[in-house]
């Protein structure tokens, strides 16, 4: 057989070439293996599916930007959302909710400063007066407690330097002055009840070193002897607002050192929470609250309110969940914010100081 | 494999980003000795976001009151009401702050005591009231202008002193400086070529029982230079004698103002520097500057008591 006789394959295994691929006819479709099917298939579902991963992440903040912070129906909110504001309150400071959640209390710093009661729904239903009645004026009602175990309304008054304790429907009881080696010289502060009915009270009299925490029993009379001061010597400056877990840790706002520090049942130090520019950290610290496992504090000076998740009742520091609220004077933006409180069905109100009402906030 | 781990990681890239909140960066009041890698300056100013001059996040004054306002929450000295609260360990009931407040003062500038002849008085009484009353005159610090009464140099045609607007760091140095109530040895706007530095106090005392007592024991030099530092601004009023024409068309003779003892012409002793209650109702005090050109107004030009109760302390039937 001469060369140009021997058929094409076998010429092509004598010369070791493979066996060149038959073309296609012109217009047949190209025959797959299974395996390369099986891959491509498998290529085009994992593009599919990020691509809906996508389209879903550009759903979801579309809806958000279309209704606000409402969430996505059925899906757990980390954090509020803002609802409504209270007007008619001049500089408010702090805030208090009746353990019904059907009474709020305001203390307001400008205007005349009274201590203004609203309903739920935000309803002004009267102001509480302090002994002397509207005549008095000297007064600068900061902040305010209701005892879980009486309801009675406990306000803490800056020049009076002392607390005043009014019943649920608004009368006036008496006032509180601390006695007693630990009590002496006391200008109480920040106020707060644990689910015993104990009062906690920060303390800002004396110098920068005294400034403390002291706890009374459940039955404050006028003139009490605090049954301890919790916080060494200098821990504090300017502790302001503060609360107690259902396990007995104390959250207390240490303000001008711009942190949170936690004690334990014991007193002693369990956490803190630091000053800093990283998410989560404090600047000035001020209005504390706790409820259902989530700890907030309001930034007064980054107008913002920080959520944090707290084991109650164990010796774990706050792990932080995320803030609500930004600088300015429209819905959901604060001005110097200062208290915090959250009613029973977790309806949290922010009293927004320098934008003069108290923002409700709701998950 | 890697298009789709790539695909995973910027999904999830996109979706941190866009649930990201807010950056957030502050810290509390001031802080002295800051270290090089302090985050103390965000605790009022930002460097792209300030809402108002100076690079503060907020008006100065509004800034300061959250600590130095009425709720005394950070700090023992209400500057608004002219409060001091119970510091350094001393209980009782809230002071008179020294320097009055810029909305109320303590001042019982109606009960003046003491009054004596001799040119100097280092024993006269103006008590405290029991509650604050409402200032009529303050170096107000609300942003508004007002006239710096005898700024500028000696001049032969009328000049009263320019406009300034005054703010709370306008005199006090919020970053701290070691001087006395953290002044600024020169003012800002005030046009001084060089400064007067006030040594600090060694013991803080905010407060006083008697407004005609002026010197603090604690800071021998603020009686001695306090005259020099008010006359940063009022430069044409800084004087050393009440006999010598100054040759200015407007202060052209001088009270002394720059006498260092108690109960001696200076003009600390005659003026609270924040705010007072004093009255000016009567008719010749209604209108000090009663010259052409100026309005009169009744307010009491920051002095301690009512009218001209200030000069019979001293003057008192001559």
């Amino acid at each position: 057989m001469t060369p140009e006789e021997t058929p094409s394959a076998v010429r092509d295994a004598r010369l070791d070439r493979p066996a060149a691929k038959p073309k296609p006819k012109k217009g047949a479709k190209e025959t797959l293996g299974a395996a390369e099917l099986k891959r491509r298939r498998r290529k085009k579902a994992t593009l599919g599916a990020i691509g809906l991963i996508l389209l879903a992440i550009i759903a979801i903040l579309i809806y958000r930007a279309l209704t606000g912070s409402t969430p996505l129906p059925g899906i757990p909110e980390k954090l509020p959302h803002y609802s409504s504001s209270i007007y008619d309150v001049s500089q408010p400071m702090d805030v208090a909710v009746s353990p019904d959640g059907n009474r709020v209390y305001v203390t307001e710093t400008g205007g005349k400063r009274l201590v203004r009661v609203y309903d739920s729904s935000g309803h002004l239903d009267g102001s509480l007066f302090p002994p002397g009645g509207r005549k008095n004026l000297w007064r600068m009602p900061v902040y305010v407690a209701v005892s879980p175990t009486t309801e009675n309304v406990y306000v803490s008054d800056r020049i009076r330097e002392d607390v005043e304790v009014y019943s649920p429907e608004g009368k006036f009881l008496h006032s509180v002055k601390p006695r007693g080696r630990l009590g002496k010289d006391a200008n109480p502060l920040g106020l707060a009840f644990d689910s015993d009915g104990k009062l906690y009270m920060t303390d800002v009299g004396g110098g920068r070193r005294r400034h403390r925490v002291l706890v009374f029993g459940d039955a404050v009379g006028k003139k009490p002897k605090p049954l301890r001061a919790l916080g060494k010597r200098g821990m504090f400056w300017f502790p302001n607002g503060l609360a107690v877990d259902s396990g007995g840790y104390v959250y207390i706002a240490d303000s001008n050192d711009g942190r949170l520090i936690t004690l334990n049942p014991q007193g002693k130090p369990a956490s803190s929470v630091v000053r800093g520019v990283s998410d989560g950290d404090l600047g000035l610290p001020r209005g504390v609250a706790i409820h259902d496992g989530k700890l907030y504090v309001v930034d007064t000076m980054s107008h913002t309110v920080k959520v944090y998740g707290v084991d109650e009742g164990a010796d774990k520091p706050p792990s932080y969940i995320g803030s609500f609220g930004v600088q300015g004077v429209g819905n959901g933006q604060f001005r110097f914010p200062n208290g915090i409180a959250v009613a029973p069905d977790g309806t949290i109100y922010v009293t927004d100081g320098e934008n003069d009402r108290i923002q409700v906030w709701k998950y | 494999m890697r298009a789709r781990f790539a695909c995973a990681a910027a999904c999830t890239a996109a979706a941190l980003f866009a649930a990201a909140g807010p950056a957030a960066a502050d810290n509390g009041p001031h802080v002295t000795g800051a270290s090089s890698t302090t985050d103390s300056c965000a605790a009022c100013h930002r460097a792209h976001t300030a809402q108002a001059p100076d690079l503060l996040k907020e008006a100065e004054t509004t800034l300061c009151y959250s600590c130095h306002g009425p709720t005394g929450s950070g700090a023992a000295t209400d500057v608004v009401d002219g409060v001091g609260y119970s510091s350094e360990g001393r209980g009782g009931a809230p002071r008179a702050l020294r320097g009055g407040g810029f909305s109320k003062a303590m001042i019982d500038s109606a009960h003046a005591s003491g009054q004596q002849g001799g040119k100097s008085n280092p024993d006269g009484v103006v008590p405290v009231l029991a509650n604050p009353a409402s200032v009529n005159s303050t170096h107000s610090v609300d942003g508004t202008e007002h006239t710096a009464w005898g700024n500028g140099p000696i001049s032969a045609t009328p000049e009263y002193g320019k406009g300034i607007s005054l703010s709370c760091g306008s005199c006090h140095d919020p970053h701290g400086n070691g001087n006395y109530r953290i002044l600024r040895p020169i003012p800002a706007e005030s046009g001084a070529a060089s400064g007067v530095a006030i040594p600090d106090a060694t013991t803080k005392d905010y407060t006083t029982v008697n407004y005609w007592q002026v010197e603090d024991p604690t800071a021998p030099g603020f009686i001695a230079k306090v005259a020099e530092w008010c006359a940063t601004c009022h430069t044409r009023y800084l004087s050393s004698t009440s006999y010598a024409a100054t040759g200015d068309a407007v202060f052209s003779n001088q009270h002394r103002t720059d006498m260092g003892a108690q109960g001696s012409p200076n003009c600390i002793q005659c003026h609270v520097a924040h705010g007072s209650n004093a009255a000016a109702g009567e008719a010749s005090s209604s209108g000090m500057h009663s010259l052409a050109g100026v309005p009169a107004a009744a307010d009491g030009y920051l002095l301690r008591i009512d009218n001209r109760g200030v000069c019979q302390m001293c003057h008192l039937g001559e």
